[in-house]
């Protein structure tokens, strides 16, 4: 009877084979295809703000809740208009809204242009200053923070999007603005917890005259 | 021989008796929750581990505190030993954003879920879900309110926390996306204490040598924000350098009422675990559908508006 031995020694390179094509050590992958892989690993926040703002909260503004509707409802009932038109990111966050409305400006500031609205005996202060925070990420909910895994990526978007104003949206509104002027314009607005402010702060994303 | 066989036998018969009336028993006993903690050596994470405990208790589960003491080794030994000791969920504040990630999905495949408490992991396929404090917006406001009380010039330093955390550089860009806009104000030191108060005094105490002339620090948590001040205290400059810390430890927060530190963003601990251990219950209840990630608000907590806060949260 010929020996079974060399059947079970070639049976079991043939598994240990299979086993390791199935499930290798190591890969090897080229150098410029590691390189390339590391680069698209890396956030680019420029680019998906700059996405986010011509893709999406732009053409956001069409369905932004009018001032000449949002002023009254929150002196009316705050939280109702709230809960109606605004949105809070997590646990006792600031409400954000996506906001739009027309009027005259009224003051020009050093880093505000004062309108009073038309329709509404109410004025609104579009930002032509410094920016900081999260309004404009957050006000249209549009941006999903569960959809990042760093949330440092998340972050950054709000500097990224806080520069976009600040370099083209508030220079052209600072050059154009005069008292009496009418404008049309869209932005986020951001009212915290017990926030009744006089003027409504509004940071604009679109501006037409 | 017969004798002890028959004792033997006996003896046996009783066990197993014994064993199968126990079962309903055991079966009956409640399921275990661990809460998983950074670090215990600070009083902000004890509050933290205690909170996630006592709601889970509260909830009707036996839970147990394991320390992590800021060792992902030491964490991960923790997570192999919850899920062979059957523990149902895990309350979890992470050590390491990327090195924890493991130790999740571990969890995940053996069939326990876990929620994020104030520190999140770089994933969002591995958590149930991440309760996590807007470390982001709230530095945005401590950033605001230190250009406000330090003015648009001086030299200050920055403390930075564990380099592995995202907390850390979540707080230091919000610091930072406020006060770079100003040029006058000039960081000449930005060094890690890990959010500890003693290495803090120590890498602070070097700082100040080197710089004297500073007018602020900023730190990435009120546990370096102790530790600087006492460096402060013992250079004779307590009333000269203006202290920026953040969590809102109790320590801290009667320190800004007797206007010995400027300021600190206020943390809500014990609703971050109490909320996660909530999920937790939810979880083993049959809910499946949780948010990823849950931005807890931070607040701002100056001489102005203290009086509101205390006991790691807002008064009621």
């Amino acid at each position: 009877m010929p020996s079974r031995k060399p059947l079970l020694i070639a049976a079991a390179l043939a598994v240990a084979g299979l086993v390791w094509w199935r499930f290798p050590l190591f890969h090897i992958v080229s150098l410029e295809q590691s390189q390339a892989e590391q680069k698209a690993a890396v956030f680019d926040a420029v680019k998906v703000a700059t996405e986010f703002w011509n893709a999406k909260l732009l053409p956001a503004t069409g369905r932004a809740v009018e001032l000449r509707e949002l002023l009254p409802a929150l002196a009316k009932d705050s939280a109702a208009a709230r809960k109606q038109h605004g949105r809070t990111l997590g646990i006792g966050g600031a409400t954000m809204f996506l906001v739009r409305g027309s009027g005259n400006v009224t003051a020009v500031e050093d880093d505000a242009v004062i309108v009073v609205l038309d329709g509404a005996d109410a004025k609104v202060s579009l930002s032509t200053g410094l920016l900081f925070g999260n309004t404009l990420r957050d006000a249209s909910g549009l941006l999903d923070v569960s959809a990042y895994p760093n949330s440092q990526d998340f972050n950054d978007l709000s500097t990224q999007l806080n520069s976009i104003v600040e370099t083209k949206v508030a220079p052209a509104l600072r050059e154009r603005a005069a008292v009496g002027k009418p404008i049309r314009f869209a932005g986020c607005a951001e009212l915290e917890e017990d926030a009744k402010p006089a003027v409504m702060p509004v940071i604009p994303i679109k501006v037409e005259w | 021989m017969k004798t002890t066989f028959r004792q033997f036998i006996r003896l046996l018969a009783i066990s197993l008796a014994a064993l199968l009336i126990g079962s309903p028993s055991q079966a009956a006993e409640k399921q275990k929750i661990a809460v998983v903690i950074s670090t215990l050596n600070n009083p902000w994470f004890v509050v933290l581990g205690d909170a996630a405990k006592a709601r889970a208790i509260e909830l009707g589960y036996d839970a147990v505190v394991f320390d992590s003491q800021n060792d992902t080794a030491k964490e991960a030994a923790h997570f192999e030993n919850l899920i062979a000791r059957g523990y149902k969920a895990v309350l979890f504040n992470p050590t390491d954003a990327n090195a924890s990630v493991a130790n999740v999905k571990k969890a995940k495949a053996a069939g326990v879920p876990v929620f994020c408490i104030d520190r999140e992991i770089n994933s969002t396929d591995a958590a149930t879900a991440q309760l996590l404090s807007d470390n982001y917006s709230g530095c945005v406001a401590l950033g605001q309110h230190f250009v406000k009380v330090v003015g648009k010039e001086g030299k200050y330093a920055e403390l930075l926390g564990i380099v592995g955390d995202n907390n850390t550089f979540n707080r230091s860009k919000g610091f930072h996306s406020v006060v770079d806009r100003f040029p006058g104000l000039k960081m000449v030191a930005q060094q890690s204490a890990d959010f500890d108060r003693a290495k803090a005094l120590e890498v602070f105490e070097s700082i100040l040598q080197k710089n004297p002339d500073l007018v602020a620090v900023f730190c990435g948590n009120d546990a370096m924000a102790m530790g600087a001040y006492q460096a402060l205290l013992s250079a004779g400059k307590a009333d000269k350098v203006k202290v920026f810390g953040f969590d809102g430890a109790d320590d801290v927060v009667k320190l800004i009422a007797e206007k010995k530190i400027a300021a600190t963003g206020m943390q809500f601990p014990k609703v971050m675990a109490a909320k996660a251990a909530e999920f937790a219950d939810q979880y083993l209840k049959g809910k499946r559908d949780f948010q990823q990630k849950i931005p807890v608000k931070v607040d701002l907590v100056t001489p102005e508006n203290v009086g509101k806060f205390g006991n790691y949260g807002k008064k009621p």
